[in-house]
């Protein structure tokens, strides 16, 4: 390697970070220590609350509120820039650091076209839009392969267009070339190369007539382009509301490496995007910064993807580093106690090695420490009882049966008098849910997962198809019939931090549906409402705190403790565990095995997740676009997946391309 | 945006009929006969009356008057006050002064509270906040007349800096002392309104990735922080700016400025239907054309806006 390798490019120094909090002085970092050399991915791992965050932030010079560095260094290209001055940081951001941050959704300014927020991290900077620039390492590189500043100007708008009228006039075909000139993107370096595989005879002379420098416009397509968005012209026109996740994320690689940084750092950058859509990113993210020798700080809960995405990782767990070291000496031999739990718990990896025995997940989680429910040992005997009961004793009934389910959607039509035009987001499902038993339903946001759960839970009408629970239809259940099978089954949502009242004590919480259904005396219902919160693992003291006053994990549980509180047959997890870190995750899943087995309740279970699905499920139902297009048995699922698209979400799972190593 | 304005527009005629029927029907329930208080203390003689009550359309059914009304309106006819001059003429005589008053007091409320509550909300805690804060919670709590009277001899007549009313003509510099005496309560509000838009936007995320592209401060302020948190501040001063269109009787008063709200007020205390009627009408459109305004610039601070609908 060069050099320039041997010199660190962030150190990080016994740093402690402090925020000043009504309860006095919090210490969110407590002397960490790091180092990222040029061109090297290092990834910071940790639940939330770890502080990795806040490590990232300091460093960056971008601590929220009341955070404060007060001792220890950050040296950044040879300088302590913990305690620089507001002018030297803004020197710094953007053009030496750049960064991506966690959520796509509030991370661009919504009254901002995204051309020009793009735009804004090139002049921020100073940055020529013309010509291409490179990070100084890289810089030292190019001169080596004769790069002349020429060769380094873009193409515009203008010449890509007279550039390939020329070309055709030739009488050679540009269909191939049109889609490599970018605007913005492609040097005449580029394009003299692009222009001699086309077999055009002048290419150079061609190249330096029409290749001569874009403006800021043709850049911010070019950037755009480089991300990964597709029609990047167009796009650049458009408000954030009109993207995707995925695509305000790829514009927020666009702002983040437009300067050409020496740093990038990632913070948790895909955590909130489907996985498919999570890996193509992650992937791109990977290529570009290896492309531009831009190194890499990735900050993420998930103990699979870092070790896949990163050489080096940094454990931390409550304000400290406990471990770091090269990603596979980590992951196969982890020497803190909690580096082992999350190694045993991330379920991008346990799963894979538990694949035999869905047991062992249960048994080898109940050594989590923290509040592990005291029934486990007997959830076990359950489980293992009734997997050998499934075999021998034949299928139990089926209490849930959809049946042809169809839901369309009127889009709001441009023009009024036309017929509106209706969009299918369930498109002719069947499958059952037998008695006892956990049914996944899988696929990306925009399948039409949740809407089944939805029309399942009777939030939603079908429009046509009928869902019949326990022999009857819901669709026909009016008044009395309809509470009842309100009784019957209920749901846990996704978002533990928007599904709780926040004006609702723990214990009117839990206790309303009782006193909806009008269920014992006052008294009678406070006793349940202890027995609810023991079978998940709550103190009883609970009860007289607010949702604010909890954990997101503890919140999860005291939704599972509502929806458990009529005693349903039927349990609706929408995403019930994705917005949870891995150690939580894996109590919680734990805990829904634990209550299956002891109460014999029935799981409908809505995830994005295959990694989870392996964990819980005994039948999986893959679902794209609206379309059912899978199912069978979760091993048989796993092991042999029959369509393209099941494939890609398994090939999804973070971490799956580390078990060979690993095994080895 | 064509269509956007078009819907709106449609909007209106419901609005405009329901308003005035409703207007209509409460003035004519007014006690009293204005066509005898005409005639004084000793009244009119009955055929006098009764002819008057005729040219009035007042001895017809309560709809055929509003119809005769309604056409007026749209053939810009609103009809003859008691004092033989036509109702239109007064409101283009006095109505220029009204939206002068309201646009001076509109910009300031406006431009000082949306200036210092930026300020205040960048430096929330210091001095200048906490003293404005102090400021703007005086200025609530007094009654608007209260402030009109205090700037009124101090200013106007102790001092004389400024004309203490305008009878003289209601030139930029005559109406200074009624728009601050008008603009004052709002500009509270405006400046606590945009300090706490301006504190909530300073975490937004976007916030922070912007600094994090090394962006400066002061480009982060004027270009993110300011825009994002006039959303709030605008519709508050729309709705403000109809409340100001509207006219202010007691401002008006105090300052004898000759406008819409004094005229409405002398025309509600003598009793005369069809000119309370055709100022109030009046009043409604522009206050429905002064909202309409509003939700189009909201539509430009705010783009989700102009697709949503």
């Amino acid at each position: 390697m060069s050099p320039a390798k041997k010199d660190p490019l962030l150190e990080v120094r016994d740093l402690w970070v402090t925020f000043e909090t009504s309860a006095g002085p919090l210490e969110a970092v407590r002397g960490a220590n790091l180092c990222v050399y040029p061109g090297q991915t290092v990834a910071i791992v940790g639940e939330s609350g770890s502080g990795k965050s806040t490590l990232a932030h300091s460093v960056i010079g971008l601590l929220p509120g009341t955070g404060k560095v007060t001792s220890g260094e950050i040296i950044f290209e040879g300088e302590d820039i913990a305690h620089a001055s507001r002018k030297k940081m803004v020197e710094v951001r953007g053009a030496r650091i750049g960064m991506v941050p966690q959520d796509p959704m509030s991370n661009l300014d919504p009254v901002w076209r995204i051309g020009r927020q793009v735009r804004e991290a090139l002049e921020a900077n100073g940055i020529d839009p013309s010509r291409s620039t490179y990070q100084h390492l890289a810089e030292e590189l190019a001169v080596h392969v004769a790069d002349t500043e020429d060769g380094r100007l873009y193409l515009s708008t203008k010449g890509r267009a007279a550039l390939l009228a020329e070309v055709a006039s030739q009488g050679i075909d540009i269909e191939k070339l049109e889609e490599k000139l970018i605007p913005g993107f492609t040097t005449r370096m580029e394009a003299t190369a692009f222009l001699r595989q086309a077999g055009v005879t002048d290419a150079e002379n061609l190249a330096e007539t029409h290749v001569t420098g874009g403006n800021a416009k043709d850049r911010v397509t070019g950037l755009l382009a480089e991300a990964g968005l597709p029609d990047a012209a167009r796009r650049a026109r458009q408000f954030p509301h009109e993207f995707s996740g995925g695509m305000r994320q790829r514009t927020l690689i666009a702002m983040g490496l437009a300067a050409r940084p020496a740093l990038l750092i990632a913070d948790e950058p895909t955590s909130a995007l489907d996985v498919t859509v999570q890996r193509q990113i992650l992937d791109h993210l990977g290529n570009l910064t290896k492309g531009l020798d831009t190194a890499t700080l990735l900050i993420t809960h998930d103990l699979g993807l870092a070790a896949e995405r990163a050489e080096h990782l940094v454990v931390m767990y409550r304000g400290e580093v406990v471990e770091s070291g090269p990603s596979l000496t980590i992951l196969k031999g982890p020497r803190h106690p909690y580096t082992q739990r999350l190694v045993a718990a991330a379920p991008s990896l346990s799963s894979r090695r538990m694949r035999a025995n869905r047991i062992t997940t249960v048994v080898e989680n109940t050594h989590d420490g923290e509040q592990a429910p005291s029934s486990a040992s007997s959830a076990v005997v359950g489980v293992s009882e009734r997997k050998a009961g499934g075999g021998t004793g034949g299928r139990p009934k089926d209490l849930l049966v959809i049946d042809h389910l169809t839901k369309e959607f009127t889009i709001r039509g441009r023009t009024p008098g036309r017929k509106a035009a209706t969009f299918k987001a369930v498109d002719d499902v069947s499958f059952t849910v037998p008695h006892g038993t956990t049914v996944a339903l899988v696929g990306e946001s925009g399948s039409g997962k949740s809407t089944v759960a939805n029309i399942v839970l009777r939030l939603l009408e079908p429009t046509a198809g009928r869902v019949m629970f326990d022999g009857g239809d819901v669709a026909h259940l009016r008044g009395k019939d309809l509470f009842n099978f309100r009784h019957r089954v209920q749901p846990v949502f996704q978002d533990p931090y928007g599904s709780l009242d926040p004006m609702y004590s723990i214990y009117r919480t839990i206790e309303e549906p009782l006193r909806t259904h009008k269920i014992g005396t006052k008294k009678e219902r406070e006793a349940k409402v202890r027995e609810l919160l023991d079978h998940v693992a709550l103190p009883a003291s609970t009860m007289r705190r607010f949702p604010n006053e909890l954990s997101g994990g503890q919140r999860q549980r005291v939704a599972v403790a509502r929806a458990l509180a009529l005693d349903p047959e039927v349990v609706v997890c929408d995403e019930a565990v994705s917005a949870l870190d891995v150690l939580v995750q894996a109590q919680i899943l734990e805990l829904l095995a634990t209550l299956q087995a002891d109460l014999g309740l029935t799981y409908l279970f809505i995830t994005h997740d295959l990694a989870v699905v392996r964990k819980v499920s005994d039948w999986v139902c893959v679902m794209q676009t609206g379309k059912l297009v899978e199912q069978a048995a979760t091993e048989e699922v796993f092991a042999n997946p029959k369509t393209e698209y099941t494939q890609a979400l398994l090939d999804a799972i973070p971490g799956g391309s580390l078990e060979l190593a690993l095994s080895g | 945006m064509a269509r956007y304005v078009g819907q709106r527009l449609l909007q209106m005629i419901p609005v405009f009929f329901g308003a005035t029927l409703l207007i209509y029907a409460l003035v004519f329930a007014m006690p009293g006969d204005p066509i005898q208080a005409m005639g004084g203390e000793r009244g009119l003689p009955i055929a006098m009356a009764n002819r008057i009550r005729a040219e009035y359309h007042l001895d017809q059914p309560f709809f055929v008057q509003y119809w005769y009304y309604i056409k007026g309106v749209f053939t810009l006819d609103l009809g003859m006050s008691f004092q033989r001059r036509p109702v239109f003429d007064i409101i283009a005589q006095v109505y220029p002064t009204t939206a002068k008053l309201a646009v001076y007091a509109l910009a300031i409320e406006g431009i000082l509270g949306v200036a210092v509550g930026l300020i205040s909300g960048i430096r929330r805690g210091g001095i200048f906040d906490t003293s404005f804060l102090a400021v703007s919670l005086v200025v609530i709590s007094i009654p608007t007349f209260v402030i009109g009277f205090v700037l009124q001899y101090f200013i106007g007549l102790k001092a004389g800096i400024l004309p203490a009313t305008a009878t003289g003509g209601a030139s930029w510099r005559a109406l200074t002392l009624p728009a601050i005496t008008l603009g004052s309560v709002s500009f509270a509000y405006v400046l606590r309104l945009t300090r706490t838009s301006v504190i909530e936007t300073q975490t937004a995320d976007f916030v922070r990735t912007a600094m994090a592209k090394g962006v400066t401060r002061r480009k982060v302020v004027t270009g993110h922080i300011l825009r994002n948190s006039l959303i709030p501040v605008v519709t508050f001063l729309g709705g403000d700016l109809g409340a100001l269109m509207g006219g202010a009787i007691v401002t008006e008063g105090v300052f004898h400025v000759n406008g819409i709200g004094h005229t409405l007020y002398r025309a509600i205390t003598r009793g005369e239907p069809t000119t309370v009627v055709s100022i109030v009408t009046v009043l409604v459109i522009v206050i429905m054309i002064a909202n309409l305004l509003v939700d189009l610039l909201y539509a430009a601070l705010d783009p989700r806006i102009r697709y949503a609908k």
